[in-house]
């Protein structure tokens, strides 16, 4: 197969959002639509129901590096949330606490990391973790 | 208990064995629309009523073949290059007759045909020639060309059709691999080329754009469907009539604008309504919370069932869910619980007291209109259970399948109604007031309160439902004929201009 | 996967036979990848400024068009700030008969002749409908600020 380039990769990202062809469970933006090399970028993940985050919206950063698709972006959350694999110092997500990104493939995208994080959410040993109140951030 | 082997039983013979026209017998005027193959029986048409017929894909099939043998014999060509002409002309037969008798020359060029040269394809191996596309060039290369005689593999137009059928959805305008010739691949060439699967999409998109040229075909939008509907009305009539179909797969829509059965509002309407609730979503959004408080002593209810006559478990007090008020009121000849009352004249120079009042309009309507919406939604879960209803029904009252299907026809009706319920709110929105209004707004009310009555009879337990099956008939007979009124009146205004509304559309 | 013959045969004349202006370059790690530089046109308020574009000739190639967009920041009305070129032989009149070649010819032509019509970047095109000098002019200064070394 042909391999795409780091730049035609985030592009493909970016417009598959601007169609409206991503998951509704969460969405992706450039951070600054004048960034040519596409790096930071500004996400959001819908709380899963049937979970103490229902009904939350969460806002992320993430960080797309030169050598993105072949690393994992940098993840961070903005708003404050209590779970297993996020820094409750700075809201950084550990990667070697969340498969898709110790476990990275270029077939990945953030959309990807954004889901797992969600289902992490819903996971039966994080649905009722006590969460810090609705809009503090990190 | 065992319910489900009940629904086992039951899942058997049940739709062979059930004739859909002795049951829908009591309520002849209810639709006429199934009386179309015998129109001679049928009673005269109503305002609100179409002709229109459903076609089947082999119908639709047929037509185009049948135009195609029409136009090679008048036109001297072989049916391919008429087929493709037709295509070209988007299928009008008189604009395409016209212009070729008047320039043959021209019209073949504007449609990408060459009539010289050799019209069959051969596929031939061309020592020394290499392929423009891929850059092959080895002598046992297979090789085509059009009619143009631009010459490339045969495996590139294959993958090159592939693209344009499969992932473009073209059907009728691909042309030949050079950019810069506007002669179209041929029907025959593509049959040839294409494996049977892209063959499949192809016949499928040439279908497709068969029915988005012609103004008077629409497919039925059900998923799964496959049927045309073919009907005479067109956009520009769009204002003063509401053609309503109902397919053979048994879906009802809009012809015009292919949404969902929304008489008796007309499509204008209707889009600018779903803008408006878009917008104001946000306000609307409260109103459609599924918990309210008994007015009278606070104790949280939840809807579960259509029917807005609701009474308080705890305290027994009887109230209207839409306006909260008390239901006595509803039962009399002063119920008003459909009618905006508008109030003339108050504090109309403060602005702000205006927009507030404009808001609470707004509200008035969307209240109703968004509560038909969701009763209608619990009405189909209440129809679900009125299923397994009728297969208890059956054994425990000895009564046969045939015999309790009044249960069933009576929740259709109900379903039917309340999405016409639905409408008229959005409709009564746009109108001027004036007596013709106050006249629309009784037959509405009259539909509301018999639509409350029959909603009422399915939440009685299932023991009692024998015994209220002439009551339930009859009411079903009534509800049907006050929703024929109600269109019928509506539907006539239409037609003859006599509505003032708000909005032009 | 191989090289399909045609990318060779494509880049093998891109250097042998380069059209005055343009150069492409496939990266070493990456064939399908090229760097690319188009020198805007004489008498456009792009000349004398050279343009970084990058170049992905996808799996499918030629069926589906290649995807190329601009690295230098450039104002025009059919580009947007990303860098995405709106040009229609790199979409419906894509043809498997155009080559890497002809398109970056099109793209020259398109800093020649820019269509405010048919825009990517509204304000931009906006702005080259109101005030053509004014646009111009802005056109003008991006490149000596962004397009020359």
């Amino acid at each position: 197969m042909a391999k795409v380039p780091r730049n035609f990769r985030l592009l493909e990202e970016l417009e598959k959002g601007e169609k409206g062809q991503g998951s509704d469970a969460c969405s992706l933006g450039l951070a600054d639509g004048n960034d040519i090399m596409m790096s930071d970028w500004n996400g959001t993940i819908l709380g899963p129901p049937h979970s103490v985050h229902e009904n939350r919206i969460y806002s992320l950063k993430l960080k797309c590096g030169e050598n993105y698709p072949d690393a994992p972006p940098s993840v961070q959350f903005i708003s404050r949330i209590n779970l297993p694999c996020v820094d409750q110092t700075n809201g950084f997500v550990d990667p070697t606490k969340l498969s898709c990104l110790s476990g990275w493939k270029r077939e990945f995208t953030m959309e990807t990391v954004l889901l797992e994080l969600r289902r992490s959410m819903a996971s039966p040993a994080n649905k009722k973790l006590p969460q810090p109140p609705e809009g503090t951030t990190f | 208990m065992s319910e489900m082997s009940d629904d086992d039983f039951l899942s058997g013979g049940s739709e062979e064995d059930f004739n859909d026209e002795s049951m829908d017998s009591d309520f002849e005027e209810e639709d006429g629309t199934q009386y179309l193959d015998d129109k001679d029986d049928r009673p005269q048409k109503k305002a609100y009523e179409v002709d229109y017929s459903v076609l089947s894909e082999e119908q639709i099939e047929k037509a185009q073949s049948d135009m195609i043998d029409e136009v090679h014999i008048i036109l001297d060509l072989t049916p391919e290059n008429a087929a493709m002409l037709l295509r070209h002309f988007k299928w009008n037969k008189e604009r395409l007759i016209e212009q070729y008798m008047d320039s043959s020359q021209r019209v073949l060029e504007y449609a990408g045909i060459d009539l010289s040269g050799s019209n069959k394809l051969e596929v031939k191996k061309v020592p020394g020639f290499m392929c423009d596309i891929c850059c092959e060039d080895d002598d046992d290369l297979e090789t085509i060309a059009l009619r143009c005689n631009h010459r490339y593999c045969t495996n590139c137009y294959q993958q090159y059709l592939f693209y344009k059928i499969r992932e473009e959805g073209e059907a009728i305008m691909i042309q030949c691999l050079n950019h810069k010739c506007k002669v179209l691949v041929d029907p025959s060439t593509i049959e040839r080329l294409c494996t049977p699967e892209i063959l499949h999409r192809y016949h499928e998109l040439l279908n497709r754009t068969y029915v988005q040229d012609k103004q008077n075909l629409r497919w039925c939008p059900a998923p799964n469907c496959e049927n045309v509907i073919d009907c005479g009305v067109t956009p520009n009539q769009l204002q003063e009539i509401v053609p309503t179909v109902m397919c053979s797969c048994g879906h009802h829509f809009c012809f015009g604008c292919g949404s969902n059965d929304h008489q008796p509002c007309p499509c204008g309407l209707v889009r600018k309504w779903l803008k408006k609730c878009e917008d104001d979503s946000e306000t609307a959004n409260w109103i459609s919370a599924n918990t309210k408080e008994c007015p009278k002593c606070q104790s949280t209810i939840e809807k579960n069932g259509g029917c807005n006559h609701m009474t308080c478990r705890k305290c027994k007090h009887e109230f209207c869910w839409v306006c909260m008020g008390p239901w006595n009121e509803h039962g009399t000849s002063w119920y008003n619980c459909n009618r905006y009352e508008e109030k003339s004249g108050v504090d109309a120079r403060d602005i702000q007291a205006k927009s507030r009042a404009s808001l609470e309009r707004y509200l008035h309507y969307y209240n109703r209109y968004a509560n038909h919406e969701q009763s209608g939604k619990l009405d189909k879960d209440l129809y679900i259970k009125t299923e397994k209803k009728m297969t208890m029904l059956q054994s425990a009252s000895g009564m046969s399948w045939i015999e309790v299907q009044y249960l069933d026809a009576a929740s259709k009706v109900l379903q039917q109604c309340r999405q016409t319920l639905k409408w008229t709110y959005a409709f009564a929105f746009y109108l001027q007031r004036n007596h013709l209004t106050t006249i629309f707004e009784d037959n509405q009310k009259d539909l509301e309160m018999a639509v409350e009555g029959l909603s009422e009879l399915f939440e009685k337990p299932t023991d009692q439902l024998a015994n209220i099956k002439v009551e339930m008939m009859d009411k079903t007979a009534y509800v049907s004929n006050r929703r024929v009124i109600l269109l019928d009146t509506t539907a006539k205004g239409l037609q003859d201009g006599t509505w003032e509304f708000t909005v032009e559309f | 996967m191989a090289l399909p013959k045609r990318i060779i045969k494509e880049t093998e004349r891109l250097v042998a036979e380069p059209v005055p202006g343009i150069q492409a370059v496939p990266h070493e790690d990456n064939l399908r990848y090229f760097d690319v530089s188009i020198h805007g046109p004489t008498q456009s308020p792009y000349e004398g400024g050279v343009f970084k574009l990058e170049l992905f000739l996808p799996e499918d190639y030629p069926m589906t068009p290649p995807k190329i967009r601009f690295l230098t920041k450039i104002y025009h009305p059919n580009i947007d700030r990303l860098g995405r070129i709106c040009l229609d032989v790199l979409k419906a009149n894509w043809s498997p008969a155009l080559q890497i070649r002809t398109i970056l010819l099109s793209i020259q032509a398109l800093l020649g002749a820019p269509n405010p019509d048919d825009p990517l970047a509204n304000d931009v095109a906006q702005r080259w409908k109101e005030d053509e000098p004014g646009a111009i002019a802005t056109a003008r200064e991006w490149t000596q600020t962004y397009a020359t070394s």
